[in-house]
């Protein structure tokens, strides 16, 4: 018989190992980087292992709600201390590409329109669609009436639409003619 | 895949197609479970820190304020003994009664002790080696001295007084007897000169149990008279 700590981080793995995927990507696309990701994944993790208690009868509703709110924290840190822009302004090709996990971010055309949605819109779309909330689920993590996130659903749905035909409109017109 | 907004729109499999690359690194459970690992013992750390730091502080507070030391008093300090006080400097403290370096043991009820670097003050009552009479263990060349308001006895160097309880002779190299209604008061102290302990006593001492100046016996001492039958007996 296992004893107790090693059990529980016997069951932890286990959730990282399923999960950990599925969080990563929704924290993509609720900050900026690849890098902002990855750390709010392990805070989000770190968190939900010190409250492996409580989390444990439903670790995946558990960590999708502190993923929202460390994301939200990291919002909120953004718009406090804002980042000076301009620094690789001249620099020429390296200004364009700050780190190969930038440049592979760039490739994500889907997650890219995603980042230009509404906060909320985007919020309810990561949870429904990426994290398989029901509209309850949703509702209790992002702290708002189930009605709003049905009509941020839809409207999230119809703006991202809206926002990809112009994307592949603009380059199909790139390929076209060429700049 | 290709993702337009003519096409049937499905979010869920275009998300999961366009970042499948999207992984996370191996080992991030361990890694997790580590962190984790390491929050908690820099947590304990601080706790048990602050623990430290607080019976650090706490704990010489707490002897001090028990035993009258300096650090939770200011002022003068009372030596007390029946209906007498000796007021000492601030720099003493009062000590205890069984294990003051001069003590001779015989306990609170019976003496008391003053303590400051390197001086230790005692204040006890002598025997009275008649019942209701005061002064018959002077030693004979013990030198009379005013004290304050008050007629007393220096002992000679050498002189070891001891209490009216059980215990051993006080360890002492400067005594003074008061003379008191009933039983003398003995004031020793070690570490101190003669002049500094009679200086110490006029300054200090109060008390309803002692004669006041002018009292019979210094009367009788001013006309050159015997000033008490004091016997001869030296410890």
């Amino acid at each position: 018989m296992r004893d107790a700590p090693a059990g529980r981080e016997a069951e932890f793995t286990e959730f990282v190992g399923s999960a950990s995927a599925r969080l990563l990507r929704a924290a993509l696309v609720l900050l900026d980087s690849r890098e902002e990701a990855e750390d709010a994944l392990q805070l989000t993790l770190l968190r939900t292992f010190r409250r492996w208690d409580n989390a444990r009868q439903s670790p995946e509703a558990y960590s999708r709600t502190v993923l929202v709110n460390v994301c939200r924290e990291r919002w909120r840190h953004r718009a406090r201390h804002p980042e000076v822009t301009g620094v690789f302004a001249d620099t020429g090709a390296l200004a364009v590409v700050a780190s190969f996990a930038e440049a592979a971010d760039r490739r994500h055309v889907l997650v890219r329109v995603l980042r230009r949605l509404p906060a909320v819109q985007r919020e309810v779309l990561v949870f429904r669609y990426m994290l398989d909330a029901t509209v309850a689920d949703t509702a209790a993590a992002l702290g708002i009436p189930e009605g709003t996130v049905k009509s941020a659903a839809s409207r999230g749905l119809d703006q991202l639409r809206m926002l990809l035909s112009a994307e592949y409109e603009d380059k199909r017109v790139r390929r076209v003619h060429p700049r | 895949m290709s993702i337009h907004a003519d096409d049937e729109f499905s979010l869920r499999l275009a998300i999961d197609t366009e970042l499948d690359d999207v992984t996370p690194r191996d080992g991030l459970a361990d890694l997790v479970i580590a962190r984790y690992r390491k929050s908690r013992r820099r947590r304990f750390a601080g706790v048990f820190g602050l623990f430290v730091v607080f019976a650090g502080i706490g704990v010489p507070i707490g002897v001090a304020s028990t035993s009258g030391g300096t650090a939770a008093r200011s002022g003068p300090v009372a030596l007390r003994l029946g209906s007498y006080t000796l007021t000492l400097p601030d720099r003493y403290h009062l000590g205890d009664a069984r294990t003051a370096p001069c003590a001779t043991g015989a306990g609170a009820a019976q003496e008391t002790a003053a303590v400051a670097s390197g001086v230790c003050v005692l204040m006890f009552f002598m025997p009275p080696a008649r019942p209701g009479q005061a002064g018959q263990d002077v030693p004979r060349d013990a030198k009379q001295v005013t004290v304050g308001r008050y007629r007393a006895w220096l002992a000679p160097p050498g002189y070891t007084p001891s209490g009216d309880g059980p215990g051993h002779p006080a360890l002492v190299n400067t005594a003074l007897v008061i003379e008191g209604r009933g039983r003398d008061l003995v004031i020793g102290a070690s570490g101190l000169s003669r002049s500094a302990l009679v200086s110490l006593v006029s300054a200090g001492l109060s008390g309803t149990g002692v004669h006041g100046l002018p009292s019979e016996p210094c009367r009788r001492l001013a006309r050159g008279t015997s000033a008490s039958p004091r016997s001869t007996s030296t410890r």
